[in-house]
């Protein structure tokens, strides 16, 4: 008869073996399904996005996968009708992961960028009140989130307003974040009222970073500058 | 199958297991969660062929009992329970839980913020049980301990020697 040691290998192994299987097929389905081609990337999440992997690297990364091909030149090309699919799928695999990671601030924007593609008011303000509310400190996902304030400035309220401007005194302190606006600024005449609002509202010292930051960027664009 | 033929299948077990563990931080180590099923499907299975192998020898008693263990063996338990507990789906509005940073409320299903990762921890901390247990019977003969020890140090130095010559290479 066997032992307590045998029994509890056999019991373990049989165990490690099922969960280690599941766990290798979840996390490998989706970017085996993914494919190569770009009608390969769109086929993967139209007409159903695959399952989401456990991880929250491979959750981000399918999250990733699904915007790229919503604006991938195989997809623009594409009609209206079957990008948006692409788009609506973006937008169920975002939310379902963010059901399950509330925190998830990235995702949430990533939401965001996929309603607003598809013009859904409500569900970008949602999703982009909710990024900034569990990530408001992550200068890599305000960065993002000042993109898409931009990007879909049609579809955006006062209050998101206000909190765009949270994201740009926030990047506006920090080493990397003033960079983004700094080139933003540089290249967009019609961000810098508003840069220039919040910029005015911050201590001497970070706004002649902010004023140096903007002259370099300036002149690594090639812009002729003033004297 | 003879005394000594249970004991060279034990052997390689060992070294197999010693090679096993080391070999995990490269790749399975890393931040990516496929290997980690890899590696359990590869401790699972080696632990299924030495239970198979104990079974077989028909043992009354194994080389290092649950006795001289129990403290570490219930530590563990608990922290896999702990583990899986945080990824019970709650009852809705059940859980409250607010971010400091904005003063946020969400309410979440589960315990945990991120219940696919905690799964995912729980299998990890599962593997690093079975692993200790195995170590601890295979490694429970002097002779063998020493082979298992020797490969282990030559692959950590192996390991060392990849690892510096990537972060000469490639910079990282």
């Amino acid at each position: 008869m066997a032992n307590a040691s045998s029994l509890f290998l056999i019991a373990g192994g049989l165990l490690l073996v099922a969960s280690g299987g599941y766990v290798t097929a979840r996390e490998i389905q989706a970017f085996v399904s993914y494919g190569e081609t770009p009608a390969q990337h769109v086929s993967a999440f139209v007409p159903a996005p695959p399952p989401i992997p456990l991880s929250s690297d491979g959750q981000v990364s399918i999250a990733q996968d699904c915007q790229a091909t919503s604006w991938a030149l195989d997809t623009l090309l594409r009609t209206v009708e079957e990008r948006q699919s692409v788009v609506r799928s973006c937008y169920a695999l975002d939310t379902e992961i963010t059901t399950h990671s509330p925190t998830n601030g990235f995702v949430w924007a990533m939401a965001a960028y996929a309603a607003g593609e598809s013009g859904q008011s409500e569900n970008f303000k949602a999703a982009l009140q909710q990024s900034f509310q569990v990530s408001p400190f992550e200068q890599w996902i305000a960065e993002y989130r000042v993109d898409l304030s931009e990007r879909y400035s049609t579809l955006m309220s006062p209050a998101l307003f206000d909190l765009e401007r949270k994201d740009l005194a926030m990047l506006a302190q920090s080493k990397k974040g003033i960079r983004s606006i700094a080139e933003r600024y540089a290249n967009s005449p019609d961000f810098r009222e508003k840069v220039v609002e919040v910029v005015s509202g911050l201590p001497d010292s970070d706004q002649r970073r902010f004023l140096a930051e903007v002259k370099k960027a300036v002149s690594e664009l090639g812009y002729p500058q003033q004297p | 199958m003879s005394r000594a033929e249970r004991s060279k299948v034990s052997d390689a077990i060992g070294v197999w297991l010693a090679v096993l563990t080391v070999a995990c931080a490269v790749p399975f180590g890393g931040n990516i969660a496929a290997f980690w099923g890899v590696q359990a499907m590869l401790v699972g299975l080696t632990a299924l062929v030495y239970g198979g192998v104990v079974a077989i020898q028909r043992r009354r008693r194994s080389t290092v009992g649950f006795s001289s263990i129990w403290h570490i063996a219930i530590l563990w338990a608990v922290f896999c329970a702990a583990a899986i507990f945080q990824t019970v789906q709650s009852p809705a509005g059940l859980l409250q839980f607010t971010v400091p940073a904005s003063g946020a409320v969400i309410t979440p299903g589960t315990i945990s913020l991120a219940p696919g990762q905690t799964a995912l921890t729980a299998m990890q901390l599962a593997v690093y049980g079975i692993v200790f247990y195995l170590a601890v019977q295979l490694a429970g003969r002097g002779a063998r301990s020493e082979v298992m020890l020797r490969v282990v140090f030559w692959l950590v130095v192996a390991v060392a020697i990849f690892g510096l010559l990537l972060s000469s290479t490639l910079g990282s």
